[in-house]
């Protein structure tokens, strides 16, 4: 009879928590599903349980009984992430590695590499030893059928090989229901009638299961029927594409070396578009004579298979640093994601502007100046004139939006990054009045308008004037109270 | 130097806009030497009273007003507007309340057809729009244009726009600054609010905060600077402020004129009601001096020209009659004889020797306070009844300003500045809600940084948010009534509740102001009384009412002095069974002061023991002044009730009726800071020179700020206590009627329907299981044995069991109800009952998991299996059972019965849960409750009991109360601070706990004071109960 192996990590998001927070170890520590004083724990360590707290307790709850309570979430993207981490190690002792619907548990078939381990005990061994070593918590059951060694893998710590499909029933059928996650008032209505263990519940006629308790229960309750075994689905190698090449000897020149990449580039590209991908962004590593490694992220607009484009890039990027010594090896990381056909303009409403244009044009900026150089002022609501904006990086160019307002100003007030100090005068009091440049007097103000606030941060507390000159000029400065000082803060045209 | 009124200012009850209280903005302008000031809040005139009560003490004058939302073309426009004179008010609050209606709860938007009729007010608009709609409708003389300067750069081109339009209208221009509070340093409070209002952080707060710090009521040199090119406008502000010379003093308010008999006087035919109710109170024989009572009150009353009031509260008490509603007046309105005689109150004022001033006297001229109180479920029907029949612009419901809390403060402001949730949330537990001053140490406690800006903040800012009102509520009973349109006194709102209107003022305002008001009040005492009353009738044929219960009854004195009081209303908690034994109550007097002596302010002032030590003979009656013997000779010479502390405040400290009555005041107004503390200065000096010790003026001062807090009159004691009388004797000689009563009274009391059953089983009451055909909706009285059967034959309560009601099953409702009750009984079998009740799967799945369904010969888990199947064809109207698997299930175990019972109904009638354990707690030595109560003073031992009831009571130093029960009884025990909280994720959360301790034993009372705490290793689900908890 074929056997399957399950490997269980119990309550992994505690492990994770724990591993990410080693010193955490000791303490009562509890996870939640929210950081807020609502969110519910979804998993706790034996401390935290002796102590009274419950799963599903709100934290405020829990922290009033247990002041010291540490609580962390461990979000679903961090649980996938170890999970797919958990995967790749397990495809060193088999490649049929399949994470099922339970969290921390995951199928493998133990044919053909166990032979290399000298037997099933010894191969499963490895596996608990391989993740105890590195920290996880785990059991391993050899058994025959995939939801029974999952069962036996729940209450069987270590390592479990079941001698035959009897013993794997017999030691599964005493595993209690509350492991398998069942919705609570599934478990409840169960826990009602007796039934209380997994072998309990197999016992029930499966026919009158679905009209009574659900299709939870029903799909539970078939999952462990003999001839309803399904294969194990495993998972794919999730390599990312690839390629290096050496330089011999070690070449500095830029464009010999462009040329090398170019060829590189060229297989990577047919590589990425093989697996129905594109490049999203590109990991470029010089392996240096005698130098540190020197790497550069490249990364287009959207993601591409056009080798030009993402040859200009790299050139670009190229061009702006000097490398510390020759080149010995390249190696090209390509970040991807699925490809999707371009959709075709309708005709008659393509915009007049080039918008692939001007996406080339900030790509180009992009890679000679660094990713941060392209920024738009997005307008913030606020008090304070610097506040009341901000600069943010654009990666994509956008049509202006066509302005509804009739309304035109007359004047441009031209606003300084920094506001200017004006120099100081004796008597440090507004009525004295802010100080020129030689040659320049103030022949009226008009103001003053008051900005204050900030308190909570840094109290500003700001009297504004527009200042006509005997040039002309219109000034836009400011007294700052709580410097006692005038600023200049801008200019109006 | 000129001068000026602020015309737009807006008190803190601006809800979360103004951040200051009205009586600072008073305060400030009296301080700035200003003629006036208008209080303008937004939509509404909610801060109105206070400001004007406090103008009255300073001499300034209040402008009245408020700043309402004009929407035009669907755009708001914010409208100042003040009112010249009494029909102005009278249109103004009629508008705000027409902008209310239309409008969810905390919004009004008035439309420009709203103010048509509106006269006699004076209109300030900001905007040019509202100024040309305005003036379309009431002309250029009763307008002006509001030019506002706050230092913004967007106001000038405003005011230029503004002026430009009001010189091509003919308007005059008037200067005022949005004033939001009365001084610079609110700012940051005021930011803070906005941020609350719009859901912010201030971070994040853009335009929702003020640019700057100029929403502040200013001296006159600074306003006159902000206005040097045009004086002219603020002139003017003293021209309005002069015209506008309507004040809150001018409301005179009359109380709706009841339907006369044709040929009588409102007088006339109070008196007729009141001797007629006098006759047959005293059978027809009405005793002199209750005579000469009723005649000297009714005179006051006629001086007073409040007979109408009387009449309809009449009115009101004989509807409950008419609809067999119980109903009885409490509060001061029981040291009236009239309101005795006409049925009002069920006190006899004339016996008990009641002081009728202390309701109504010709010195104060104030309206009597009366409240009513209801059965409570069927409140809602009386408040109906008053809505039809003086119709929704005659009665309104007087609101409940709901104010920051030291919790909700920090919790609010908190949020606003940014800081973690978990933080604020833990911080929050860890304060009380009756602290009424933020200690900075617990929010270190929560976890933040004790020296962090942030924590400083919070801690500031919250202190000064304190007692700020949040939102408007509704008084749980208090209406205002009138014969005039209640929207010409103050605008009315609708509230969440369906069908409930809401004035702006709560209590206190329509105190101040003398306004009439009808306090009705739910009370499921009268509820539990009615039902106990009904039982008798139905099964027994003895026909009870409150009045025709037996008087000063021996063996319901025994009982209640045994301190078995289970159920009895107000004298059933822990702290009053404690004291039931020591004080022994004899007689009805004894009852009212065993009522009002376990309360915050009797025990505060330390007056329990030397009371208890003089009534036992223990300790000599003096009196610290011969004087005071009159005061106090009827509770031996130790105050006890508030009107004895506002006596001893006459007598003893000289005070005047007047400063006596607001030293009731000041004692009624709950935790308002230094309203009490000023009298200390004022009391305890005066009564050291009239000789009385120093000592004895202490305690009495300590008592009168615990009066603060909670405390009885006198009359509202003796209230209470007749109920307590009447629940007692229903408990003492038909335990079953009045067990079924309070269980279908539900929720009410202290304790739980478990140990309500449970204490019932202990004294003899059968007490049987819900089943699907036997038991109605509610509880039921159901014969369980002939007359003559019964092993004992006098006592007719074993005649009658309780079949506990349907209405226990945990999880049916209302639908479920109906459908029960709408179907023929007896069920022949379960597929027929389903069939019949149509009931859905999880109220089947209910009733067969709290036993109803084993008369169908089906064990519980059986019937759980059938109804799950079964249910699928509920809705069938042919009468096919299913075929099914026929599975069979084991039976409950007795003790798994009894857990059950109580996780699908709280109860159990098949047991206690502490039996099962009894053996097992008996092999390790553990008593049981009844040889607790046998043990010596300073026995040491373990006990195991389920936790019915956690109390810490804020005078009791931290001291938690515990009250433990096993099947044979309670175990009251004593838990130390620092026991507690060595034990505190336990203390706090286990169903079934163990103490070991040492006993107390005094004067009868046993306590047990624990040790240590420990979680008993014997298996008991813990949702088996759930305990009270009070902190």
């Amino acid at each position: 009879m074929k056997r399957v192996c399950c490997v269980l990590l119990p309550m992994l998001p505690l492990q994770i928590l724990l591993r990410k927070k080693p010193h955490w170890n000791g303490v009562p520590v509890a996870v939640v599903d929210d950081d807020g004083p609502n969110g519910r724990i979804t998993h706790l360590n034996a401390l935290a349980r002796k102590s009274r707290l419950r799963i599903g307790m709100r934290q405020t709850v829990a922290r009033d009984l247990l002041p010291n309570l540490h609580t962390a979430v461990v979000s679903p993207e961090e649980a996938s992430e170890v999970s797919r981490e958990l995967i790749t190690s397990l495809q060193t002792f088999s490649p049929r590695v399949e994470a099922i619907d339970h969290a921390g548990a995951f199928h493998i078939d133990p044919e053909g590499l166990r032979r290399l381990y000298g037997g099933y005990r010894n191969w499963a061994t490895s596996i608990h030893r391989y993740l105890r070593a590195r920290h996880w918590r785990n059991s391993v059951t050899v058994g025959f059928h995939r939801h029974r060694a999952l069962a036996v893998a729940m209450t069987h710590s270590g390592v479990t090989i079941p001698e035959g499909a009897d013993e794997e029933r017999e030691q599964s059928n005493k595993t209690p229901l509350g492991e398998f996650d069942l919705p609570g008032e599934l478990y409840e209505s169960l826990g009602a009638l007796g039934i209380e263990t997994l072998g309990d519940f197999l016992v029930l006629p499966a026919g009158e299961l679905h009209s009574r308790f659900g299709a939870k229960a029903s799909a539970l309750h078939d999952s462990f029927a003999e001839d309803m075994q399904l294969p194990i689905q495993p998972h794919a190698f999730d390599e990312p594409a690839r390629i290096s090449f050496q330089v011999d000897p070690p070449d500095k020149d830029q464009n010999r070396l462009l040329f090398a990449i170019k060829g590189a580039l060229h297989s990577l590209l047919h590589q990425v578009r093989a697996r129905g991908e594109a490049i999203q962004s590109l990991q470029l590593s010089l392996h240096l004579e005698r130098a540190p490694l020197h790497q550069e992220h490249i990364e287009p607009a959207s993601p591409t298979l056009d080798l030009m484009l993402v040859l200009e890039l790299i050139r670009l990027r190229l061009g702006e640093v000097s490398l510390q010594g020759a080149v010995e090896e390249v190696d090209l990381l390509a970040n991807t994601v699925r490809a999707r056909p371009e959709q075709a303009a309708l005709p008659g409403h393509q915009p007049r502007r080039d918008m692939s244009a001007a996406h080339r044009a900030l790509d180009r900026i992009r890679a000679a100046y660094g990713e941060h150089s392209v920024t738009r002022a997005r307008i913030r609501e606020a008090h304070l004139p610097e506040a009341s904006f901000r600069w943010e990086p654009i990666q994509h160019a956008r049509l202006g939006e066509q302005s509804t307002s009739t309304c035109v100003s007359s004047m441009v007030r031209r606003v300084y990054a920094r506001p200017k100090a004006l120099p100081p005068r004796k008597s440090r009091e507004p009525e004295a009045g802010p100080a020129l440049a030689k040659n320049h007097i103030i022949e009226h103000m008009y103001g003053p308008y008051r900005v204050s606030g900030g308190w909570w941060k840094r109290l500003v507390e700001r009297d504004y004037y527009y200042a006509e000159t005997d040039h002309g000029d219109l000034l836009w400065l400011f007294y700052d109270r709580p410097r006692k000082r005038w600023f200049l803060h801008g200019v109006l045209d | 130097m000129g001068t000026y009124v602020p015309l737009w200012v807006k008190s803190n009850h601006s809800f979360l806009e103004g951040a200051s209280f009205p009586e600072e903005l008073v305060e400030r302008a009296h301080a700035l030497g200003l003629p006036a000031v208008a209080i303008t809040d937004r939509d509404g005139v909610y801060g109105l009273v206070r400001a004007h009560m406090r103008a009255k003490e300073l001499g300034i004058r209040v402008v009245t007003g408020a700043q309402f939302t004009l929407g035009i073309d669907g755009n708001a426009h914010h409208v100042v507007a003040l009112a010249k004179t009494r029909r102005g008010y009278a249109d103004l609050c009629r508008a705000l309340s027409l902008g209310h209606a239309r409008c969810e709860k905390g919004v009004s938007l008035v439309t420009s057809a709203d103010l048509e009729q509106t006269r006699d007010v004076f209109f300030l608009c900001a905007t040019p729009t509202a100024l040309r709609v305005l003036h379309a409708s009431h002309g250029p003389s009763s307008l002006f244009a509001l030019c506002a300067r706050h230092l913004t750069d967007c106001e000038k081109p405003r005011e230029k726009a503004l002026r430009s339009v009001a010189r091509e209208l003919d308007v005059q221009t008037v200067g005022a600054n949005e004033v939001l509070y009365h001084h610079k340093l609110r700012r940051p409070l005021q930011d803070v609010l906005a941020c609350i209002r719009m859901g912010k952080v201030l971070s994040e707060a853009g335009h929702t905060i003020c640019a700057n710090a100029e929403h502040d009521l200013k001296p006159t040199d600074e306003f006159d600077r902000l206005f040097a090119d045009d004086p002219a406008c603020l002139r003017r502000t003293l021209d309005i402020a002069e015209q506008c010379a309507f004040s809150l003093d001018d409301l005179r308010y009359r109380y709706p004129e009841e339907h006369l008999p044709s040929g009588r006087s409102e007088q006339r035919w109070l008196r007729e009601l009141t001797f007629r109710g006098a006759r047959a109170r005293y059978q027809g024989k009405v005793p002199g001096d209750v005579r000469v009572q009723v005649e000297r009150e009714l005179q006051i009353i006629r001086k007073l020209d409040y007979g109408g009031y009387f009449l309809t509260m009449y009115e009101i008490v004989q509807y409950c009659r008419q609809q067999s509603i119980l109903c009885q007046g409490r509060g001061s309105a029981a040291n009236s004889a009239v309101c005795f005689c006409l049925g009002i109150t069920a006190i006899d004022p004339v016996r008990m020797d009641l002081l009728f001033e202390r309701f109504l006297s010709v010195e104060r001229a104030e309206p009597p306070d009366i409240d009513l109180d209801i059965e409570h479920d069927r409140r809602e029907e009386v408040i109906q009844h008053v809505y039809e029949k003086y119709g929704r612009r005659h009665a309104a419901m007087v609101a409940n300003i709901i104010r920051y809390r030291i919790r909700s403060a920090v919790r609010d402001v908190g949020k606003v500045l940014g800081l973690s949730r978990t933080d604020l949330g833990t911080a929050t537990r860890l304060l009380r809600h009756r602290d009424d001053v933020l200690n900075p140490e617990l929010l270190r406690e929560a976890g933040l940084e004790k020296d962090a800006p942030a924590t400083h903040q919070l801690w500031s800012l919250a202190s000064q948010v304190l007692d700020f009102p949040r939102h408007l509520s509704i008084h749980p009973g208090g209406f205002l009534l009138g014969h005039r349109p209640v929207d010409e006194i103050v605008p009315i709102e609708p509230a969440t509740m369906e069908a409930r209107t809401v004035i702006q003022w709560d209590k206190y305002d329509v105190d101040n102001l003398a306004l009439f008001k009808v306090d009705l009040l739910g009370l499921g005492a009268l509820t539990c009384i009615h039902h106990a009353f009904d039982l008798l009738l139905e099964h027994k044929g003895q026909p009870f009412e409150i009045a025709t219960v037996p008087a000063e009854d021996k063996a319901t004195y025994d009982m209640v002095s045994r301190g078995d009081t289970v159920g009895v209303f107000q004298i059933e908690s822990r702290a009053q069974m404690a004291m039931l034994p020591r004080l022994r109550p004899r007689t009805f007097y004894d009852l009212v002061i065993e009522v009002a002596i376990v309360r915050p302010g009797p025990i505060q002032g330390d007056m329990v023991h030397p009371y208890l030590r003089r009534r036992k003979g223990e300790e000599e009656i003096v009196y610290p002044h011969p004087k005071l013997e009159r005061i106090l000779n009827k509770t031996l010479g130790v105050p006890i009730f508030q009107e004895q502390v506002m006596k001893l405040a006459v007598e003893a400290a000289g005070y005047t009726p007047g400063e006596a009555d607001q030293l009731r005041r000041d004692m009624a107004a709950w935790r308002k800071s230094g309203r009490i503390e000023k009298h200390r200065t004022r009391m305890i000096p005066r009564m050291l020179a009239e000789g009385i010790p120093e000592e004895f003026a202490e305690r009495v001062f300590s008592q009168i700020r615990g009066f603060g807090e909670y405390g009885f009159p006198e009359s509202h004691a003796a209230s209470f206590a007749l109920l307590a009388y009447v629940t007692a004797w229903l408990r003492c000689h038909h335990h079953e009627a009045f067990i079924c009563a309070i269980l279908n009274a539900q929720p009410m009391g202290f304790y739980t329907p478990a140990t309500l059953v449970e204490d019932a089983k202990r004294h003899g009451v059968e007490v049987l299981p819900i089943d699907i055909n036997k038991s109605q909706w509610n509880c039921t009285l159901t014969p369980i044995g002939e007359e003559g059967q019964s092993p004992v034959d006098d006592a007719k309560r074993r005649l009658y069991g309780v079949r506990m009601g349907l209405r226990y099953v945990k999880g049916l409702g209302v639908v479920e109800r109906e459908r029960l009750q709408g179907v023929e009984r007896p069920h022949p079998n379960l597929a027929t009952f389903v069939r019949r009740t149509r009931l859905n799967k999880k109220a089947l799945h209910a009733l067969a998991e709290a036993g109803a369904l084993e008369c169908f010969g089906l064990n519980r888990r059986d019937a759980i299996w059938q109804v799950r199947s079964l249910s699928r064809f509920s809705q069938d109207s042919l009468p096919l059972e299913p075929a099914s698997s026929q599975i069979s299930f084991s039976s409950l175990a007795s003790d798994d019965q009894v857990l059950w019972d109580y996780r699908s109904s709280h109860h159990s009638t098949r047991g206690h849960p502490m039996r099962g354990l009894r053996h097992a707690l008996r092999s390790r030595g553990i008593p049981e409750a009844t040889r607790i109560h046998g043990c010596e003073h300073g026995d040491e031992l373990d006990y195991v009991g389920m936790v019915i009831c956690r109390q810490r009571p804020g005078t009791a130093s931290g001291v938690t109360f515990f009250t433990l029960e096993d099947e044979t009884g309670f175990v009251n025990v004593v838990v130390w601070k620092q026991v507690f909280d060595r034990h505190a994720a336990l203390a706090k959360t286990a169903a079934l706990l163990g103490v070991t301790g040492e006993i107390q034993k005094a004067d009868g009372v046993i306590h047990l004071i624990a040790k240590s705490l420990w979680a008993p290793d014997v298996a008991l689900a813990e949702q088996t109960h759930r305990s009270r908890d009070f902190h």
